[in-house]
């Protein structure tokens, strides 16, 4: 088990965080001899780092999505100031 | 006056268009049709039937007036209550005029009850229908997202629902995308754009892969949160792709959507909490993952450092081994030659006791006293001896008398004769042992005659051979 490293390329979150958790895991039962104990560790620092990320990629906006036809929308920003007038054009 | 006033009027009468019934009815159609495309007419429902075409006719009435009502059957199917005679309904439909017999009526879409208690009516009818439909099993329902960062948003942009639910979410340890996609939430298009916004959802899902779906308004009265009761937003949740949470501010009841949903929040501010909530155990999580790595990576570190610690306090300096395999080895040898003196005490001890025993038993007491046992045994055996000789001259005399008795020569003196072939010197038994002219030797008693046979009789009684083998046994 400890020997199955992760790519993290194509990663969701939550696959992340399930091998963290059975990094930790492993970790903890402390059987693990040296060497791999540290291999798992760093990997496990990689996986922190990339939930890291992942967590910071999505942006903090807050956008009104507008349905244009039956097929195209329109997104625009949305502020609680400046649309108290607006109507809901749907 | 009067012709003035007739011209008048016969102008005026000229002036009037004459139309066909058809015509007219036509030009009638076309102006209600137009001017009331969609009505709602509150009234009672009476003479209501099904006909076998499956569409339903009635009569819908107040106390001054009435109106006909058509209800097609697959709009029936789909009522949301059935309608029943004496029944208090707000029907929704256009009004349609039928030429052939110039009636008009109302084709009926929607019929909702009206009055105290029909809407709680309806809607348990609704909740039982949609319970029996499955729409409300846990087992349907989609699984929240593991960390919910792009929301979409369906209530109105003018709301305090999009208000709070901002506002927290502007808490959120993490970014959130949200999108808001602006709808009416009370009022009577508002079932119809929340179930629109929501199709629409997956139709664009591909493209914004939302995490999760908040529908709600903040609270009011049982009225202004109707939209959130009603079957097409119920369908249209259950369809949803995206993971939904219903938030409908209220206080007593679910909402049919509370119910339908993913997940119930009872305000907006809930639904933003929870995904605040979500993020935060999140983030809780990976620094409690840090810090058990790198806790546990140093303790393991540790542990093997003493390992090392207590295995080279265990590996001596190979002298100190020497010199106590040394101090053992004196202490054994010490042992060994104690042992061995104790040994030895031991056996010369023994030797003593034996050398006294020995020394004992060659007293001339004890010779004396052997030389009497000895010169007793032989006088014993001397007498025994001569008592023992006497006996077996007696035996050997009786046995000589015995001896003689059973002789073959005490036979013949008897009477008898021992007969011999002369070549061979065969005692004979049977006349066949001889031949005419053969040589024999008798003995007799005292003396031995010779004679020649005569004659040999075969045939003879048996006697003589038993009788000559007792001579053979005597011999």
């Amino acid at each position: 088990m400890a020997r199955q490293r992760t790519k993290t390329s194509k990663m969701q979150i939550e696959d992340a965080f399930k091998r963290l958790e059975e990094i930790v895991s492993l970790l903890e039962d402390g059987k693990l001899p040296l060497e791999e104990s540290i291999k798992i560790f760093s990997e496990g620092m990689k996986l922190l780092e990339f939930c890291q990320k992942k967590l910071e990629e999505a942006q903090k906006t807050v956008q009104k999505l507008i349905k244009e036809n039956a097929r195209d929308w329109k997104l625009e920003p949305f502020g609680m100031s400046e649309n108290s007038e607006e109507e809901a054009p749907f | 006056m009067k012709p003035n006033g007739n011209l008048l009027f016969n102008d005026l009468f000229d002036s009037i268009p004459i139309f066909t019934v058809s015509e007219f009815t036509r030009n009638l159609k076309r102006f209600l049709e137009e001017h009331f495309s969609f009505v709602r007419i509150k009234g009672e429902i009476s003479n209501l039937k099904v006909a076998s075409s499956g569409h339903m006719y009635f009569v819908l009435k107040d106390s001054l007036a009435q109106i006909k009502a058509v209800c097609f059957r697959d709009t029936r199917l789909r009522l949301r209550s059935e309608p029943k005679n004496g029944m208090e309904v707000i029907c929704f439909g256009r009004i349609n005029v039928y030429e052939p017999r110039g009636e008009y009526q109302i084709v009926v879409e929607e019929v909702l009850p009206h009055g105290v208690g029909a809407l709680q009516i309806a809607l348990e009818e609704l909740k039982k229908k949609l319970y029996k439909e499955g729409l409300f099993d846990e087992s349907r329902k989609k699984p929240m997202p593991f960390c919910p960062q792009r929301i979409v948003i369906v209530t109105s942009a003018e709301g305090a629902a999009i208000r709070d639910i901002l506002k927290v979410l502007g808490k959120a340890p993490f970014a959130t995308e949200i999108t808001l996609i602006p709808v009416q939430v009370q009022g009577d298009a508002a079932s119809f754009e929340i179930e629109k916004a929501l199709l629409w959802v997956n139709d664009v899902q591909e493209h914004f892969k939302w995490d999760v779906l908040i529908v709600g308004r903040g609270g009011g009265s049982t009225e202004d949160l109707w939209a959130f009761n009603e079957e097409r937003v119920a369908r249209a949740l259950a369809k949803c792709v995206v993971p939904t949470i219903s938030a409908v501010g209220h206080e007593i009841d679910y909402t049919i959507s509370d119910l339908v949903a993913d997940l119930r929040a009872a305000t907006p501010t809930a639904a933003a909490e929870w995904i605040v909530n979500r993020q935060k155990e999140i983030l809780t999580r990976l620094s409690e993952i840090r810090n058990i790595l790198t806790r546990s990576i140093v303790h393991s570190i540790e542990y093997y450092e003493q390992k090392i610690s207590y295995l080279h306090r265990r590996l001596k300096d190979p002298r100190r081994w020497i010199e106590d395999s040394l101090l053992l080895l004196d202490d054994r040898f010490l042992q060994l030659a104690r042992a061995l003196v104790r040994l030895f005490k031991d056996y010369s001890h023994k030797v003593e006791i034996f050398r006294e025993r020995i020394l004992r038993g060659f007293s001339p007491k004890v010779v004396h006293i052997r030389q009497q046992e000895l010169n007793n045994i032989a006088f014993r055996l001397h007498g025994a001896a001569e008592r023992i000789l006497k006996e077996k001259r007696e035996l050997l005399q009786k046995y000589g008398v015995s001896l003689r008795m059973l002789s073959p020569y005490s036979v013949l003196e008897r009477g008898y004769s021992i007969v011999y072939r002369k070549r061979d010197g065969k005692i004979l038994r049977t006349a066949d042992d001889v031949r005419k002219g053969d040589i024999v030797e008798i003995e007799l008693s005292r003396g031995q005659l010779e004679a020649i046979i005569k004659e040999s009789k075969t045939k003879g009684r048996n006697r003589g051979p038993a009788e000559n083998k007792n001579f053979k046994n005597a011999d």
